[in-house]
């Protein structure tokens, strides 16, 4: 395939990127399938394996590549194409976070046609942030509920418009070893398929005469009942910013619901309310139940934007947001480019425009390159 | 009684045969190696574990009781022996649950380090709590009422132990307590649990147990006879139910009736032997409806030996995908009759709403046709 001007371009920026950057491995990479996608191809090269980390910056700063992966399952010959002779030892747990996955985020995205004649679409740029709360949700629930160590589990923004939370194991833990049968249910628990009431409100048989008084989640109880305790905290901290309340519900007090209703008012019902709404962890379950997924390394480069797979902070992902700092060629001089397509108004980080085909625009280089990976525009 | 493991003070064998090792029993017992060599002397074994599997196929589960420890231990393995001869993993699926159903009577009211024992022969992974966990509840009359949980397991394990009992909500980790990695469960909880992984454990030994029929003694074949017997006579056929109406018909895995194929498969599978290429979604359809009515895997590769790009490595790979063998082991359901439509390979109204039910319509018309054909000769 014969490269365009704009493809050799950015294949230009990224080896420059991979020329004073390095991508994030993990201790155990050597037993991991690496692949890339070129610019010049719609196909991987794939069962990639490398001893030493200079051998990884030495592909990348050659081939430039559009697309970077590894394995998330360790093998015990990573680079053996026959997936049934890879000797497959163990996988990371991994979920994906799609900010246009999330029930929130239907019908806010904008379908646009690029010159070939690829459909992509555009996502409000506030869904990441749906996005990023979705993470938090995942993070706290692998912590409180599967008993996963905090430091085994690492975020990144994906490049695009979501979150990769990977749980990094040894091929001896056990959660290494889960099939995808058992995975699937790790899922399914995420997700709260099949929630029944009585999970959260559970039923009480008592005398009459006797006073029932029904009380609210606390963050200590177990399963989807902590989790909803743990969620109103994190509401009533960062939707409703009432910070007592938020103190009083992270204390662990067994409360009845009157009490806290007596103190705080209509709010608490508002936040429960929200809460349950918030109950389902939106994972993208294909991704999980694979135990051979390829995903992308944190510090690379995604093809489709230009931004780089950020390792994100689990306390600082509620102020995370799509931005020009993501691009590592935010410092560069702004690019002459010209629109290939029409568009109504978009918002690429964070920046407003509207493309008319054939004007040509003088964007910074963050924006520049996203349009241009995105194929909505051609380098001038 | 001997003890044979140190557990033997723990758990009742007349209760929990299966966890007799067989070879060790009969060795120190009775001083033989060979199990079925000791039957042809012992007909009141033999006898006894018939009883057994009979129990299995009337009630669904053993009820017969035998005066001593021994017939049972022996009894319980020399019905593996006969069903695994048999080689039916219908019988032997049907078999296990009987023997579950029999020890989880027993179960429920044993103590806990018998029931910690127990699973940690069937190897299952779980704690008894001397200080349970304690979820509450409500407060009534201002006092903090618990739900007390006197057994943990790990989530992993819980999930591939109770697989069967996960499409009752109530089973689903998304309704217990789940912390810090563990499920919290009751003792009637554990219990119902354990009776799942008594079935698997004896399901998986009668499928695993090696025998060759021929070197059997007559006896015994003999005996392999009778279950064959009673096995015909207490199988029920697979019903197939549709619009109220039902198709009972009974073929057996491998047996595919090209006659009774609907005219969208039949087409598709003519062109297959013409070798002509298909596309994605006829073979997809193909490859699925086949699978889904009891084809096997090679009977589907060898269907596609004749396209023109035929790979063996490749399509048995993508066959064994479609039958939930790799990949997300999902096994895949074939297109709907409406899909069919809008795919443009529908080819006339069957009345239903999936190939696979027309196929069986057709089937059980088909067989009907040939018994009573067979009646007027």
């Amino acid at each position: 395939m014969e490269l365009d001007k704009t493809r050799r371009f950015l294949r230009h920026l990224f080896r420059s990127y991979y020329l004073e950057n390095r991508v994030l491995l993990p201790k155990d990479f050597h037993m991991r399938e690496f692949a890339y996608q070129p610019w010049d191809s719609d196909t991987y090269k794939r069962h990639l394996s490398f001893k030493t980390v200079n051998e990884v910056q030495r592909l990348l700063s050659t081939v430039a590549p559009r697309h970077f992966y590894y394995s998330s399952a360790k093998y015990e010959y990573p680079d053996e194409p026959d997936m049934d002779k890879k000797g497959w030892l163990g996988a990371d747990l991994i979920f994906d976070i799609d900010a246009d996955h999330l029930p929130v985020c239907q019908n806010k995205t904008i379908e646009l046609t690029t010159s070939n004649g690829e459909k992509i679409d555009l996502i409000d740029e506030e869904c990441v942030r749906y996005a990023a709360f979705e993470a938090l949700k995942l993070y706290d629930a692998l912590v409180y509920e599967l008993g996963i160590p905090k430091h085994n589990i690492k975020i990144e923004f994906s490049g695009n418009r979501g979150f990769h939370v990977t749980v990094y194991l040894d091929v001896d833990d056990v959660w290494a070893k889960a099939s995808s049968v058992e995975r699937r249910e790790i899922v399914n628990y995420l997700k709260a398929v099949d929630l029944l009431d009585e999970t959260l409100n559970p039923p009480i048989n008592v005398k009459r005469k006797k006073r029932v008084m029904h009380i609210a989640p606390t963050i200590a109880m177990g399963g989807l009942r902590g989790r909803l305790g743990r969620i109103a905290v994190l509401l009533a901290e960062k939707k409703y910013g009432n910070k007592d309340l938020a103190r009083v519900l992270s204390r662990n007090e067994i409360i009845s619901w009157n009490q806290l209703k007596n103190r705080f008012g209509d709010i608490v019902e508002n936040i429960f309310n929200d809460a349950k709404e918030e109950l389902a962890i939106h994972v993208d379950e294909q991704v999980t139940v694979d135990i051979k997924r390829l995903i992308r390394v944190p510090y690379s480069l995604h093809g489709k934007t230009g931004l780089r797979v950020e390792p994100v902070d689990p306390q600082k992902l509620d102020s995370f947001q799509l931005s020009p700092e993501l691009s590592p060629f935010q410092r560069y001089d702004k690019i002459a480019v010209v629109a290939l397509v029409d568009t109504p108004p978009i918002s690429i980080l964070g920046l407003r425009i509207k493309l008319r085909k054939g004007e040509s625009y003088r964007l910074p280089a963050p924006q520049a390159v996203y349009l241009m990976a995105r194929g909505l525009v051609a380098v001038k | 009684m001997i003890l044979l493991t140190t557990t033997a003070n723990v758990i009742d064998y007349y209760w929990y045969p299966f966890v007799v090792d067989l070879e060790t029993f009969i060795r120190l017992r009775y001083g033989v190696e060979n199990f079925a060599l000791l039957l042809e002397s012992r007909k009141d074994i033999l006898e006894h574990a018939v009883e057994r599997i009979k129990d299995a196929l009337e009630h669904g589960e053993v009820r017969t009781e035998p005066q001593v420890v021994e017939l049972a231990v022996c009894g319980y393995h020399a019905a593996r022996l006969l069903i695994a001869s048999l080689g039916d993993r219908w019988l032997a699926s049907r078999y296990a649950l009987a023997e579950a159903e029999r020890s989880y009577k027993r179960l429920q009211n044993e103590e806990p380090r018998t029931i910690e024992a127990l699973a940690k022969i069937l190897g299952v992974n779980l704690t008894y709590l001397a200080e349970p966990y304690r979820e509450p509840i409500a407060i009534v009359n201002n006092v903090v009422i618990y739900r007390q949980y006197e057994y943990r397991i790990h989530f992993l394990d819980y999930v591939k132990v109770a697989q069967r009992l996960l499409g009752d909500p109530t089973w689903r980790p998304t309704n217990l307590p789940v912390k810090q990695g563990y499920i919290y469960l009751t003792k009637k909880q554990i219990t119902r649990i354990l009776k799942e992984a008594i079935a698997t454990h004896i399901e998986r030994s009668i499928i695993g147990f090696r025998i060759e029929l021929a070197a059997l003694p007559q006896t015994v074949k003999e005996y392999v006879e009778t279950v064959k017997g009673l096995l015909s006579k207490y199988r029920k056929p697979k019903v197939v139910k549709t619009g109220g109406k039902k198709y009972s018909i009974k073929l057996p895995e491998g047996v595919v009736l090209v006659e009774a194929f609907p005219p969208c498969m039949k087409d598709i599978y003519d062109a297959l032997l013409r070798g002509e290429n298909l596309s994605h979604h006829q073979r997809f359809a193909i490859a699925t409806f086949m699978l889904n009515i009891g084809a096997t895997i090679d009977q589907v590769v060898d269907l596609f030996r004749n396209v023109p790009d035929f790979n063996e490595k490749i399509t048995r790979y993508q066959v064994e995908h479609l039958a939930g063998l790799r990949g997300s082991q999902k096994k895949y359901l074939t297109y709907g009759c409406e899909k069919m439509r809008t795919l443009g390979l529908c080819r006339g109204d069957c009345g239903v709403k999936n190939p696979i039910v027309a196929y069986y319509k057709n089937a059980s018309k088909l067989i009907r046709r040939s018994k009573e054909k067979e009646a007027s000769s």
